[in-house]
Parts: structure tokens; sequence; C-alpha cells
């Protein structure tokens, strides 16, 4: 089995662009049959809470929460940053459907353990 | 850090220690702290404990024995392998 697809999401509302390219790409993974996973880290840790991804659309991209959606139906896995949760007040109450809170250590093993990342600058 | 000694079972308490805050540096000490073969069997109340911490185990070579969630917190215990 082929390892899981981590693809790096750091923006959420304020950058509705970037917030939005890493699920396009992630759902295309998803489509193809990979495993993938967005890592979501600084503001886009809201991405993966109830509501947060709401009213976000990029100019020629699909509305976020239905991307996320189909993302999620599709198999794939957001995982939220711990230590950008936490500032933020962000617990497993509010976390979405699909998403789970993880720390480095998670990150870390997927990498070592072959799992390509993919970054959005 | 308690220890029970007949069972060779360390008890170390994590409390809201997270990613962000230096959970893996001092899993790692408490670790390092125990013999090998020993169990250290460490609760945490931060959300992230019950990903990484087993995460950090296999990285760090230790086997994961098992893994409790009340909800609340987060009860893992690890053998020491090496």
């Amino acid at each position: 089995m082929t390892q899981p697809i981590l693809f790096q999401c750091t923006h959420g509302s304020e950058d509705p662009e970037r917030a939005t390219l890493p699920f396009v790409a992630a759902n295309v993974a998803a489509n193809a049959g990979q495993q993938a996973i967005v890592v979501c880290t600084i503001d886009a840790v809201w991405l993966g809470t109830q509501g947060g991804a709401d009213r976000i659309e990029a100019n020629g991209l699909p509305p976020l929460a239905g991307l996320i959606s189909e993302f999620v139906a599709n198999g794939g896995t957001i995982w939220l940053c711990g230590a950008c949760t936490k500032p933020r007040g962000i617990g497993e109450a509010n976390v979405t459907n699909g998403a789970c809170i993880v720390g480095a250590a998670r990150i870390v093993e997927a990498v070592v353990t072959g799992s390509p990342s993919v970054a959005f600058a | 850090m308690s220890v029970d000694e007949s069972a060779r079972v360390h008890e170390f308490d994590a409390g809201d220690l997270g990613c962000g805050n230096g959970l893996a540096a001092e899993v790692r000490r408490q670790l390092a702290l125990v013999g090998v073969g020993d169990q250290l069997r460490i609760a945490t109340r931060d959300p992230v404990g019950r990903e990484d911490l087993p995460a950090l185990a296999r990285l760090l070579g230790h086997r994961v024995l098992s893994l409790e969630d009340d909800g609340g917190t987060t009860t893992i215990t690890l053998e020491r392998m090496r």
C-alpha cells in the first residue's frame, strides 16, 4: 500500500486561494485513488472546525466548505496542528467530520515512513 | 513520576502539555529515566496525545502496549525497548 500524500495548508479565510488550493489538489489525489491528508497549520486549522470553511471562496475555485465535504467523502483526512489549535481555543468538540488534532510527531512519522509532502507557498 | 516496583510500571502525568509546549521532549526524558523493559504509563489531557504519543513511541523504537481514552484524559502505556 502506498503512503498517504500530505498536502500542506497554512491559510484560512484571510487568503481564500491559499486556503482552497491544497484541498483542490488533495481532492484530485483522493479521486485518483490515493490516500490524501491535508495538514492544516497556522490559521488553516479553522478549516477543520464546524463552519470554519463557510463563505470561503476564491475566484475560479470551488466554495471551500463543499470541497472539504467532497474530499472527506472521497476518503480524505484532515490533520489539524495541535500547537496551532490550542492557542486558538479549538478543541476536539469543535472539530468537523474527517478532521482530527495531531502533533508534530504524527507528521514526522508519516514523512519518515515514506509519505511525500506537497506545499503551496 | 511514581513507580510501582513490583510491576515495573512507572506513572507520568503529562497534564496539559501538548505539541507546542514540550510534550514530546518530556516524554522522551521520562522514558530515559525508566529501565529497558519497564513500562511508562502516561496520562495526558491534551488531545494531541492520542495521535502523537503512539507515533513518538514508534519513532523512538518503543512499543505501545495500550491506549485508553475517557473523553478527557488519554492514558497510554509504553514499553521501553532500548
